[in-house]
């Protein structure tokens, strides 16, 4: 949850925060593209009996811009109908749920998936089935079996899932927005206490998440799949958003109307940019932007308040960072226009000057059976900031990046301050306690209420 | 008035029962007077039509219907609605 609650508005909102986007080669299917987009944060596994769902009144999109304008080019639009088959009881099902018609399971989710591209519209499917949410041993028996069953093949190489999973993403907000502590050198904070281990708040939560597996040469601009990294053809700039309708009115009963254009609530193209480089005052502007409009935030980009925060929050272990007033072009390029070639030798996801943030993708460039969870600054280049894999440690990566890890890219004779590489919130894949899946949608099997909390 | 007409506006408004302007709040001798004026303007849209004025002193109505939103320009329908409300 790399964007979870991070906007005042769609903070009140959930079903429609987007809380991470995921953009990658599909490491078992490489003549495709993974593209994940999830929501609804920190849910508890136990929380019903109205457990966790879409929003029918939502319209979820996936963008793909592949000419570099940070216009969408391709779009695929998810709408969901929440169907319910019993009105006299209150409970979310009556007995095991054994399949996804399952008499027993009174609350469904349906829902239909549409491709846009070039002013056409095509349904690739309708009346698919999500899974229910994982409640428990006796009313999910077998919930991985039937998670399975809600992956839909759509023909043509698309494959897609729109459910329950486990959340993949690992943070310690509790340390981090206690004024910037990072418990592994917290004894170093202004406010010093003893250096301890990491904690992983999103542990036992799960999320509700979208996931699309596409053929390359359904999303680049010439229908073709580029092999070469520094073709610009082999860039894709991708995002999540999700839109509400203009106008809500209260009716009687329930019965509300929403009609009018659909607007957008919430976006997330990098990890942790409206978290924190974004300004409070205009989080949700920002969320209610495209990406094309992004250049009225360069600035946050170009001198990042916590750049400026670290060397105060740490007093003595950034000297160079603190003495780093220079625009930083560095961030500007990992998170607004993509990396040009000639910066990391055979490596380029550029899409050109317009500063928009989106997720930079070079399909290209093919999946490693090694993937080092700090990706491209540690000489991975099938990971973030190229695209993001689920196992990309983006605090880590974006923590360093800030505190002047990128900035030697572009300025050699920079002395970065020799902290750098010890900052980190504690957590990495090992110990974060998370776990994925070898395939699509990756993810892994949400957490069931009965077990979770432990006991 | 563009794109959709004030006989449009009202009629719709009047018929959904869920317009923020309804036909009742607007009084029934002043919404036949403007229909008959107006004349028939095609079919009536089957879901609702939400309606809000935007900017009084502008004379701006906003009309949202079906995935559209319409921008009305016309100080005299403001000044009924707000007369109404009043």
């Amino acid at each position: 949850m790399s964007s979870h609650r991070e906007a005042p508005a769609i903070s009140k909102d959930p079903v429609a925060d987007n809380t991470d986007t995921y953009a990658f080669v599909s490491p078992d299917r490489p003549d495709t593209v993974t593209i994940i987009t999830n929501y609804i944060p920190v849910e508890a596994p136990a929380g019903g009996p109205n457990f966790y769902e879409f929003g029918d009144d939502v319209l979820y999109e996936i963008h793909v811009d592949n000419n570099g304008d940070a216009l969408p080019d391709v779009t695929f639009q998810l709408r969901f109908q929440t169907l319910l088959r019993n009105d006299d009881t209150f409970l979310y099902n009556t007995g095991p749920i054994t399949a996804l018609d399952s008499l027993t399971w009174n609350r469904r989710q349906l829902y239909s998936l549409t491709r846009v591209s070039g002013g056409d519209s095509q349904v690739l499917g309708s009346g698919l089935t999500c899974p229910p949410c994982n409640i428990g041993p006796r009313s999910t028996p077998d919930y991985e079996s039937l998670a399975d069953r809600a992956v839909h093949n759509l023909g043509g190489g698309v494959r897609v899932f729109a459910g329950q999973r486990a959340e993949g993403f690992f943070v310690d907000l509790g340390s981090i927005f206690d004024l910037g502590a990072l418990r592994p050198v917290q004894n170093f904070h202004l406010l010093p206490l003893p250096m301890a281990a990491g904690v992983n708040s999103t542990r036992d939560a799960n999320v509700h998440t979208i996931a699309i597996e596409v053929p390359i040469r359904m999303l680049t601009r010439d229908g073709s799949a580029p092999s070469n990294p520094l073709d610009a053809r082999a860039v894709l700039g991708i995002w999540g958003a999700a839109s509400r309708r203009r106008v809500s009115v209260r009716e009687k009963a329930a019965r509300d109307i929403e009609t009018g254009p659909w607007v957008q609530v919430s976006r997330l193209g990098n990890p942790l940019f409206n978290e924190v480089i974004t300004p409070m005052a205009e989080k949700d502007l920002w969320n209610a932007l495209p990406p094309s409009q992004d250049a009225q935030f360069l600035k946050y980009v170009q001198h990042p308040e916590l750049a400026g925060l670290l060397p105060l929050l740490y007093p003595g272990v950034f000297p160079s960072l603190a003495g780093l007033t220079a625009v930083r072009a560095d961030l500007v390029a990992v998170l607004l226009t993509g990396i040009p070639e000639g910066i990391v030798d055979g490596f380029q996801n550029f899409t050109g000057p317009t500063p928009a943030d989106m997720l930079r993708l070079n399909v290209a460039i093919g999946p490693t059976d090694t993937p080092n969870p700090l990706g491209l600054v540690a000489g991975d280049a099938a990971g973030f900031p190229n695209g993001r894999r689920l196992v990309d440690d983006v605090v880590t990566i974006e923590l360093r990046a800030i505190a002047g890890l990128t900035y030697t890219l572009i300025n050699k004779s920079y002395p970065l301050d020799g902290a750098v590489g010890l900052v980190t919130d504690g957590l990495t894949i090992a110990n974060s306690g998370v776990s994925y899946l070898d395939h699509f949608p990756y993810l892994g099997v949400p957490h069931d209420g009965f077990h979770t909390p432990a006991a | 008035m563009s794109r959709m007409s004030r006989r449009a506006f009202i009629s719709t408004a009047g018929a959904t029962g869920a317009a923020a302007l309804s036909a009742a709040a607007l009084g029934a001798p002043k919404l036949a007077g403007v229909t008959a004026k107006l004349g028939p303007e095609g079919p009536l849209p089957d879901g609702p039509v939400v309606a809000y004025v935007r900017d009084a002193k502008a004379g701006e109505v906003a009309v949202m219907v079906g995935d559209r939103e319409v921008a009305v320009k016309d100080a005299a329908l403001v000044r009924r609605i707000v007369d109404a409300a009043s």
